[in-house]
């Protein structure tokens, strides 16, 4: 099978998932709310910010050590997405949140989700220069990262840690950091890397795909729940395929293993 | 003209003109949709190096504001201040192949980075202690899995039964292979669902 044909399957597929994610935001606006499973620690975070504000200590929240514009920078963006709605929670339970940045290239962009989490709340006030701090540069890895916040996290002594994003070697420190300050972690992992860390050491992780899912699952709109619904159709696809691969695979016939290996 | 530059709408269109231009120029290949990528890309470098500015003044305010007001530890804000102006006066006077600037690098931030990398295997073990307790069947399974693993690679293992590796190793391959792919997969499509919800003005906290 050649590189051409590869492409244009593809690319129909993508075009296939725009159509669905359309569809479903069209079925949001006119008002059709979909059953969404609940995601235990998406709702832990809501709970963990009222316990904080309870016991007047801070937030702290970050969206891992990945620039935007890298290969996975898709992560931050999405990590961004559950620290603006860190930021609305902090703001309508008042509760001093900050958050933690390595990437400069990151920066105004998470000042500005942050920012707009406190202005929708109509809190605006509650976001002040030291809300979002920029805390290192680091372009051989994370480790001086993970080291400062592990001396920010004695000295602030956070009651919930929500590392979002992805993260690297230095997951460990944090989550020790965090636990040593008696803070809650919460936690999103993608698979294979850092995943063991998470689930060994944070109270809550979101798994792989929860943690694409949360900035829409937070919103409760009926638009954004809609447009999860699209992913679950074309896990069925996936499944489908994969169903039809080894079925094939059985009676000898290697076209579609071929093609999805290529 | 400003109502224009603070609308919800514009970061969103940039995003996805960006996109779209990014994802036809791999599908489709266009002189000139090739070199509008490529300048797309020139641009995220451009704007990577000036918010490198933007972070290095939010980091001065940040760490100036601490010792004016002589916060807890400030002493090590000015120990950071100190070694960011040391850096930046060699790296711009002497150039940054020069020797001393290289010395400076590779025997005070290198040995310090590794330092801190290999502390970390005593917050694995301390993570260890604390995650891997019997509180119910999943966590339970879960150190009986790591009890196998550890044997399997162990040199003692092999001593103790020879079917400590087969099963190691089948637990490795067969059970969390396939569970890894198949959260692979489902972030594989949430990622690509993340990223059109991005480009339609969906994603909550992306230019919203």
């Amino acid at each position: 099978m050649n590189n051409m044909f590869y492409k244009i399957v593809t690319f129909g597929f993508l075009i296939l998932f725009f159509v669905l994610i359309l569809f479903n935001i069209q079925r949001g606006k006119e008002g059709f709310i979909p059953k969404i499973r609940k995601i235990a620690p998406l709702e832990a975070i809501n709970e963990a910010i009222g316990r904080a504000a309870e016991m007047n200590r801070p937030v702290h929240g970050a969206a891992g050590v990945y620039p935007i514009n890298s290969q996975w920078g898709g992560l931050t963006l999405v990590g961004m997405s559950i620290l603006n709605y860190v930021a609305r929670l902090s703001a309508r339970y008042n509760a001093r949140a900050f958050f933690t940045n390595m990437e400069s290239i990151n920066h105004p962009a998470l000042l500005e989700a942050v920012r707009s989490g406190y202005v929708a709340e109509g809190r605006p006030e509650l976001f002040k220069e030291d809300t979002v701090q920029f805390v290192i540069q680091d372009k051989v890895d994370a480790m001086a990262y993970g080291a400062a916040l592990g001396t920010i996290f004695d000295r602030e002594r956070p009651a919930v840690n929500i590392m979002v994003g992805g993260w690297e070697y230095e997951t460990l420190m944090v989550i020790q950091a965090a636990h040593r300050a008696g803070a809650v972690t919460i936690g999103g992992a993608i698979g294979v890397w850092r995943l063991p860390d998470f689930v060994a050491g944070a109270d809550y992780v979101l798994l792989g795909e929860e943690l694409m899912v949360a900035g829409a699952y937070v919103a409760k709109d009926p638009v954004s729940l809609c447009s999860i619904q699209s992913q679950d159709w074309i896990k069925f696809i996936v499944l489908g395929l994969s169903a039809l691969g080894f079925i094939l695979n059985l009676a000898g016939v290697h076209v579609l293993t071929d093609f999805l290996t290529m | 003209m400003s109502n224009i530059l603070k609308s919800r709408e514009l970061p969103i269109l940039v995003l996805a003109v960006v996109s779209l231009i990014t994802i036809f120029d791999y599908y489709i290949k266009i002189p000139a949709l090739q070199s509008l990528a490529e300048n797309t890309n020139q641009f995220a470098y451009i704007i990577s190096i000036i918010t490198l500015g933007v972070g290095a003044i939010a980091l001065f305010e940040m760490h100036l504001k601490k010792i004016r007001a002589k916060k807890q530890d400030w002493i090590f804000s000015v120990w950071t201040l100190a070694m960011i102006f040391v850096t930046f006066v060699l790296g711009i006077s002497l150039g940054i192949e020069s020797g001393t600037y290289s010395y400076w690098f590779n025997n005070i931030y290198i040995p310090g980075r590794s330092a801190v990398a290999g502390m970390i295997v005593f917050f694995a073990y301390a993570v260890a202690f604390r995650g891997f307790k019997a509180r119910n069947l999943e966590s339970t399974l879960l150190i009986v899995a790591l009890i196998l693993a550890l044997l399997r690679d162990a040199p003692i293992g092999g001593v103790i039964w020879s079917g400590f590796a087969p099963i190691g190793y089948w637990l490795k391959d067969v059970i969390t292979a396939s569970a890894l792919r198949a959260i692979i997969v489902g972030t594989g499509i949430g990622g690509v669902a993340a990223g059109i919800r991005a480009m339609l003005g969906q994603e909550r906290g992306v230019g919203t």
